[in-house]
């Protein structure tokens, strides 16, 4: 082994004791802004105080009806005008006539990129609208490509569960992705391919499972009555995902569309999004 | 000049008894030199130094060989038996090769229990991540782990780590202050015992400095002169401390991200290490006190140290050999033949004569001078094929020089500060350097010499006021 090979190694050491601690912050949301629809604004005003009850009670909110804007510029002002914390809306906002499937709409496209307001998706579409869940959300799912250091996804996450409820911090690397890295280490003789694939494997998931064993002890210390529970493995996205939320009976799934890379929505948000049409979402 | 050498050898051949001509002197003189050369040139024509010292090895033995220079036949033992050897075995001093194969096997096993990165990490947290209280830390820690391990692997723990911490306090700013300070260290630490760098188990070996000797004469040297170069660090690379609360909880809060206990994965291990670490030291300071083990030698105690931690890995001891530096290892044994065939050759003896004129000035200005010879001569060449010389002669120019005899310490002390002088001056400034050139950090071998001398040359100064001093008050003599 050269020297360099070995300062790497050491190097490789350290950094794999670098523990990322989990910040815990009671996000504040004093003002929402609905944006619904006309015909169903006020009706949501309701449906979202006995989903979200500790932002329902405390939060006033304020419906924006089709009259307040006309594109997606001037709701932005009028969003920045009136200092909202957290936006309603839905699918295919404006755009009833037109229901595709395999869209969200240009205002949720737009939204979710150009305002840092977290939005909360309700179920349905603006043309075949569905009510919000009448029992208070309990069971938050919480999804991120690198959960580890997300500090913001995972306070939203709690902030948005009811008192005694719990959240799944879920972190499923993508298992396709995996599989075509170890195929290249297959083809390098200098890195043995079994132990490799296996340590490869261990250290994704390692990071992972530490940063959630650091959220949960935060919590446990200084948060609110809130249980966290964690999924972290290998698989499809998607697939894992959908299992996930049916096995645990989810009701609200939390993600982030932001992906520095791109101006689009984040590739795994947008499949989400598309898919779980029934589930509310919240997309940072 | 030639004139002089030559008259040299013939006085040499007199007093070594071998019939040896100036011009066979001359020859492997040049052999000498150009083995030198190939040594300080090792990076630039890619070869590793064991195939370097083993081809001339080889050279010199044949053209010895040849010329009728080395004491062929059976060897006689201690017990009046004689035995058919190669000509080249007895010519190894294998009480070296053992301290160092024993040595660096108990280290490489120790390490793995995550002694070293839970010392190294647990210092980290403990400094806040204050750069000037982090400074503090991994300039101690060079020194105790180049005194525990060997400057080489100090420098690669501590240099790795300050580059990842002080990532994670985005302060990269001060990282080539923080590498250079610690590679200055490296060779500091290298004298607190005898086992620390391989000139002190060379020159300790043939001078026979027991391990706590060592310690006593060296300790007070050693703390001194870190918290000077610790301070001329902090001047000269503007390594403060943090000025506010804010900054320092902010500073704190990152560090405290570092999980100590991530290497060690057996707390048993661990603890059983450590006892194994301290018990080492014990009977290495013991080792010519205890009766059976005086006669068996320190090489004894370190392998056989070696085998006790083995036994945690008993199933993959293979692993173990297979990390041992037997390039080091092969280039000791090749250099031992290439100075035993130098001595039949008087080569010895005729630097001997030179070193003579530096010892006949006195012995507090020959002390003085031997020690700053030794470290110019080992700031542009490997400090070890120095010390081996040097430890030679001085033995063959006089066999009773005592343990406490003060050109002893010249060498000892020389031969490792010269190593600061310039980035290939040691083996952990190359590695120093190494680091600096990964991180891109702009450091030329001109601008390492301008920023290392003014360290190198206040910690020689004090070398010499301190060997000369301990000699005027009669602690070294003889």
């Amino acid at each position: 082994m050269d020297r360099l090979e070995q300062i790497d190694e050491f190097e490789s050491l350290f950094r794999r004791s670098e523990r990322e601690a989990f910040e815990f912050v009671d996000v504040p949301i004093d003002s929402v802004a609905l944006v619904t629809g006309d015909s169903t604004n006020e009706l949501v005003a309701g449906e979202l105080k006995r989903f979200l009850p500790r932002i329902g009670d405390a939060a006033s909110c304020h419906a924006l009806g089709s009259s307040d804007f006309g594109n997606v510029a001037e709701l932005l002002e009028r969003l920045a005008a009136q200092q909202v914390d957290l936006l309603v809306t839905r699918r295919h906002l404006g755009e009833e006539a037109l229901s595709p499937q395999h869209s969200l709409g240009v205002f949720l496209d737009e939204l979710t990129q150009r305002t840092s307001i977290p939005v909360l998706v309700l179920p349905g579409t603006a043309g075949s609208p569905q009510q919000l869940p009448t029992e208070p959300c309990r069971r938050a799912m919480v999804v991120a490509d690198h959960i580890s250091g997300d500090h913001r996804l995972i306070n939203y996450g709690v902030r948005m569960c009811s008192d005694g409820g719990s959240v799944w911090l879920c972190h499923v690397e993508d298992e396709t992705v995996f599989r075509r890295f170890v195929a290249a280490i297959e083809r390098i003789p200098e890195i043995a391919t079994e132990p490799g694939a296996a340590l490869l494997e261990a250290q994704l998931l390692k990071e992972a499972e530490d940063f959630i064993a650091s959220c949960i002890a935060t919590l446990e210390e200084t948060g609110p009555d809130v249980t966290l529970n964690s999924h972290v493995g290998m698989g499809h996205h998607v697939r894992e995902y959908r299992r996930l939320i049916d096995e645990h009976e989810i009701d609200l799934l939390v993600a982030n569309t932001k992906d520095d890379d791109q101006m689009a929505m984040h590739g795994m948000a947008y499949s989400l999004s598309i898919e779980l049409v029934d589930l509310p979402l919240l997309l940072l | 000049m030639r004139g002089v050498v030559l008259a040299s050898a013939e006085v040499a051949s007199e007093a070594g008894g071998h019939a040896v001509s100036g011009g066979v002197t001359v020859l492997f003189a040049v052999l000498l030199l150009a083995m030198i050369v190939a040594l300080a040139l090792e990076e630039k024509i890619h070869a590793k130094k064991s195939l370097i010292v083993g081809a001339f090895a080889g050279v010199c033995l044949i053209l010895a060989t040849a010329l009728d220079l080395m004491p062929l036949g059976r060897v006689d033992l201690p017990n009046g038996h004689k035995i058919e050897m190669p000509v080249y075995i007895p010519a190894i001093d294998w009480g070296v090769i053992t301290i160092i194969l024993g040595a660096s096997l108990f280290v490489e096993v120790t390490s793995r229990s995550g002694v070293f990165t839970w010392m190294a990490i647990s210092l980290t947290k403990k400094s806040g991540g204050d750069p000037w209280k982090l400074l503090l830390a991994y300039g101690i820690l060079t020194v105790l782990f180049s005194a525990m391990l060997n400057n080489v692997t100090a420098m690669i723990i501590i240099g790795s780590l300050t580059g990842v911490s002080l990532s994670k306090l985005k302060r990269t700013d001060l990282l080539l202050g923080f590498l250079v300070v610690e590679g200055l260290l490296t060779n500091v630490g290298g004298l607190l015992t005898l086992i620390s760098s391989v000139p002190n188990i060379i020159v300790g070996n043939v001078a026979k400095i027991g391990f706590v000797d060592f310690f006593l004469v060296s300790a007070p040297y050693v703390v001194v002169v870190t918290a000077v170069t610790l301070w001329m660090g902090r001047k000269r690379f503007g390594i403060q401390g943090l000025p506010n609360d804010e900054q320092r909880a902010a500073a704190a809060g990152l560090v405290e991200g570092f999980d100590e206990n991530e290497s060690v994965t057996s707390a048993k291990f661990f603890w059983f290490s450590i006892a194994s670490l301290v018990l080492f030291v014990v009977f290495l300071a013991g080792q010519s006190e205890i009766p059976v083990l005086r006669d068996l030698g320190m090489g004894f105690v370190a392998l056989s140290f070696a085998g006790i931690v083995l036994l945690a890995y008993k199933h993959e001891v293979d692993k173990f050999y297979k990390v041992v530096d037997w390039d080091l290892l092969a280039f000791f044994a090749a250099l031992f033949v290439v100075i035993n065939t130098m001595e039949h050759a008087q080569v010895l003896a005729v630097i001997g004569t030179g070193i003579e004129k530096l010892i006949g000035t006195g012995v507090y200005m020959g002390t003085g001078l031997l020690l700053v010879a030794s470290a110019l001569a080992s700031s542009v060449t490997d400090n070890i094929p120095l010390a081996a010389m040097l430890a030679k002669i001085l033995k063959s120019h006089d066999p009773t020089y005592a343990a406490t005899a003060p050109y002893w310490w010249s060498v000892i002390f020389g031969a490792n500060l010269g190593g600061n002088i310039t980035p290939i001056g040691s083996a952990s400034t190359v590695v120093a350097m190494t680091i600096i050139h990964k991180y891109e950090l702009p450091l030329s071998f001109v601008g390492f010499v301008k920023v290392a001398v003014p360290f190198a040359a206040v910690q020689i100064v004090i070398a010499v006021i301190y060997v000369v001093g301990l000699t005027w008050a009669g602690v070294l003599s003889g």
